[in-house]
């Protein structure tokens, strides 16, 4: 281990070679940085692991029925269980694919489920992401690196190999597959991700695409290479959001996407990875009916447990919020990427005044919760020193006859000693997961 | 009980040559309980196009592009149709449908105005849903004034009852507001009138397990002189036509409808 972290400087180099970069748009600029690398892994045993196995496959397992439901009968609603308003007025409902079945069934191929982990060592779900959950090339390519650098620390360790994702993700682009090739579709070289696009497609045999090299004709999609061969695509694992999909469909300025193409899904011509509509699952409002769920549609108590949650909808829970608001965070259920966080306690009384009115018109905009006191990682900071710092989990959960957990995993940290937010937008870093085999 | 002939007439000039150009129209009357549509043609830039698919909201979709240069796209839907067979729609998908007509949209998003509306109306003292959905159409009937070149195709409920001015689709998005604060389901709707040179825009609301239609701006019951030809929940989802194409082009648009009244 100790060789291993001697080799911190040496990998991030070697990352940033390889173009291991996180591209962020602010004020209108596109700016490429680097998404910086701590050698010390965060290590899960394996019992630890196989407790958060049986958590994540059931979670998982309970939000591709629920998708499965609001898309077609909507029981849950009509026994009462969440209300609707919460659903149909979410902008994660897409009425467009109401009633429309995606192949075998499956809503969510690859969802990314956020994790912490609290001084006392239980773990809570922080959110879910079921749409385009981006991250798992990261552990990917540190892992490779790590091993090439120190391979008798590998050789030592009961590590579970974490290479196998790009397995994991042709098994399940095969699995929904209606004939042709698979492909990745991404938005282009300026989008935060390019680097994962380009290495899973690599990694996968998947075609890398834009959108403008794919046609729809006859409810087909085609892919035209550079001859103008057309060949028939079975599985899309797009990287572009559902709103830029197909400007038919969606949003009608896109022009990253390929019209048609939601005609072609619609008529079980073409599997989508994720399925379009999931927002409506990883809804921050809809986060707190989880556990709901799990018990509604598995018949199951919930193995992994939300972070305590409140939502200010429902009078009981808006009271309890305005009692406690210094202790609580509330979050806004439409943002996304660590932003619309605000922490009660940082308030200026005249700041605090003016969100309790918001909060009071609006009170479905938001959820609170009670602030984890996360279990500290340690890092090497920028002068060499051992700190701690806060971290997440990001695990990958694969779907397709079953469902899988990738045995590895995304751990984000902060680097600022005072924040809490992880997200690699707002300038975090990133840690291997390593799952212990024995 | 009428029969109308109709023909509808769309046509795009562009001021230089596209490419690539995907198009979906919905533009098709498609029969129902209260009409029955025969001998219906739709063609695009000459050429008879067919369609078997249909939408989320049950409209007939038709889907297709133009891969070669053209500087004019046209489309000429017409048909026969008798109208009023019945006076109401018949809700026949599974009730679970009935959610997404429910609740606001962007453009049917109650502000100051139509809560006030609302408010101050008297609403709370009326019974059934049918009655309900009655006593707020008359009112939208006198919320606004017809004009056009006020308002557009982004103007919100909200932004047109404050602005005091608009056109049929406006008239249609504030009832659509106004029933939706009643928590009855209600649908947009594009559609044609006899005698009329444009399309037109009305509102149907689910009471009594049927569809009835309302024509606020008309401040007339829908009846056999109205021809349906897609509803969704709100002007965004009855979109005629969509389209993308390749080129550096400016476009005008043109929209001629004709309904007339055959006497056998």
């Amino acid at each position: 281990m100790e060789k291993l972290c001697s080799k911190t400087a040496k990998i991030n180099e070697l990352l940033s070679r390889y173009g291991v970069k996180f591209g962020i748009y602010k004020n209108g600029v596109f700016k490429e940085q680097l998404f910086p690398f701590d050698a010390i892994p965060r290590i899960i045993q394996k019992d630890e692991f196989d407790y958060l196995e049986r958590g994540l496959k059931q979670r998982v397992n309970a939000l591709n029925a629920f998708l499965g439901d609001i898309y077609g009968k909507k029981q849950i609603v009509a026994d009462g269980v969440i209300p609707e308003e919460f659903i149909f007025s979410s902008s994660g409902f897409l009425p467009q694919c109401d009633g429309v079945k995606p192949p075998k069934g499956i809503f969510s191929h690859i969802s990314g489920i956020d994790l912490v982990q609290s001084k006392d060592n239980q773990w809570y779900i922080l959110e879910d992401n079921l749409r385009v959950p981006s991250g798992a090339s990261y552990p990917m390519i540190a892992r490779e690196l790590c091993r090439r650098s120190s391979p008798e620390t590998f050789a030592h360790t009961p590590i579970y190999d974490n290479r196998d994702y790009a397995d994991l993700l042709k098994e399940v682009m095969d699995h929904v597959n209606t004939g042709g090739i698979n492909v990745i579709v991404t938005p282009g070289r300026y989008n935060a991700a390019f680097f994962e696009h380009s290495y899973f497609a690599e990694k996968t045999g998947a075609v890398l695409t834009t959108g403008s090299d794919l046609v729809v004709e006859n409810d087909n999609l085609y892919y035209v290479d550079y001859n103008g061969r057309k060949q028939r695509v079975g599985a899309v694992y797009r990287r572009i959001s559902d709103e830029y999909l197909d400007p038919m469909t969606f949003n009608e300025e896109s022009v990253i996407g390929v019209p048609h193409i939601f005609s072609a899904y619609k008529k079980g011509n073409v599997a989508l990875l994720n399925a379009p509509g999931n927002g409506i699952a990883d809804d921050k409002g809809i986060y707190y009916f989880v556990p709901k769920m799990i018990r509604y549609y598995l018949g199951e108590e919930p193995i992994l447990n939300n972070a305590p949650t409140y939502l200010p909808y429902y009078e009981e829970d808006m009271k309890f919020v305005l009692a406690n608001f210094d202790k609580l965070v509330i979050k806004d259920v439409a943002e996304a990427g660590g932003y619309g966080v605000v922490f009660g306690s940082s308030l200026t009384k005249e700041k605090k005044a003016e969100f309790i009115e918001m909060l009071k018109a609006e009170p479905r905009r938001f959820i609170a919760q009670e602030i984890i006191d996360f279990y500290d990682l340690d890092i090497i900071d920028d002068d060499g020193n051992k700190v701690q710092r806060k971290a997440d989990l990001r695990a990958f959960v694969l779907t397709d006859g079953t469902t899988k957990v990738w045995r590895s995993g995304l751990t984000r940290f902060t680097r600022n000693p005072d924040s809490f937010i992880v997200n690699s937008s707002q300038g975090g870093g990133f840690k291997d997961t390593w799952i212990l085999s024995r | 009980m009428k029969n109308l002939h109709f023909a509808y007439l769309m046509t795009i000039g562009f001021d230089a040559p596209v490419t690539k150009h995907s198009y979906s129209l919905k533009c098709c009357p498609l029969t129902n309980e209260r009409q029955k549509v025969e001998n219906l043609t739709v063609t695009v830039n000459g050429k008879e196009v067919r369609t078997t698919d249909t939408d989320v909201y049950g409209n007939i979709l038709i889907s297709g592009a133009i891969p070669e240069a053209h500087t004019s796209f046209e489309v000429i839907a017409s048909g026969e149709v008798q109208t009023g067979l019945d006076i109401c729609e018949s809700y026949d998908s599974e009730i679970a449908r009935s959610y997404i007509y429910k609740h606001f949209t962007a453009m049917t998003f109650p502000g100051e105005k139509l809560t006030d509306v609302f408010k101050k109306s008297d609403i709370k003292i009326i019974e059934t849903p049918y009655d309900r959905a009655l006593y707020l159409f008359r009112l939208t009937s006198g919320l606004i004034k017809y004009q056009k070149g006020v308002t557009d195709i982004s103007t919100t409920a909200e932004q047109a009852l404050s602005g005091g001015h608009g056109v049929c689709q406006d008239y249609a998005h504030i009832m659509l507001a106004l029933c939706r604060m009643a928590g009855l389901p209600c649908r947009y709707v594009v559609g044609m009138m006899l005698g009329e040179g444009e399309s037109h825009a009305w509102t149907e609301v689910l009471c009594r397990g049927v569809w009835y239609g309302f024509d606020p701006t008309n401040n007339k019951l829908v009846d056999d002189n109205y021809i349906k030809i897609s509803c969704g929940r709100d002007y965004h989802d009855c979109t005629v036509n969509k389209g993308v194409f390749y080129g550096f082009a400016n476009q005008h648009q043109s929209i001629n409808v004709s309904v007339i009244e055959r006497n056998e």
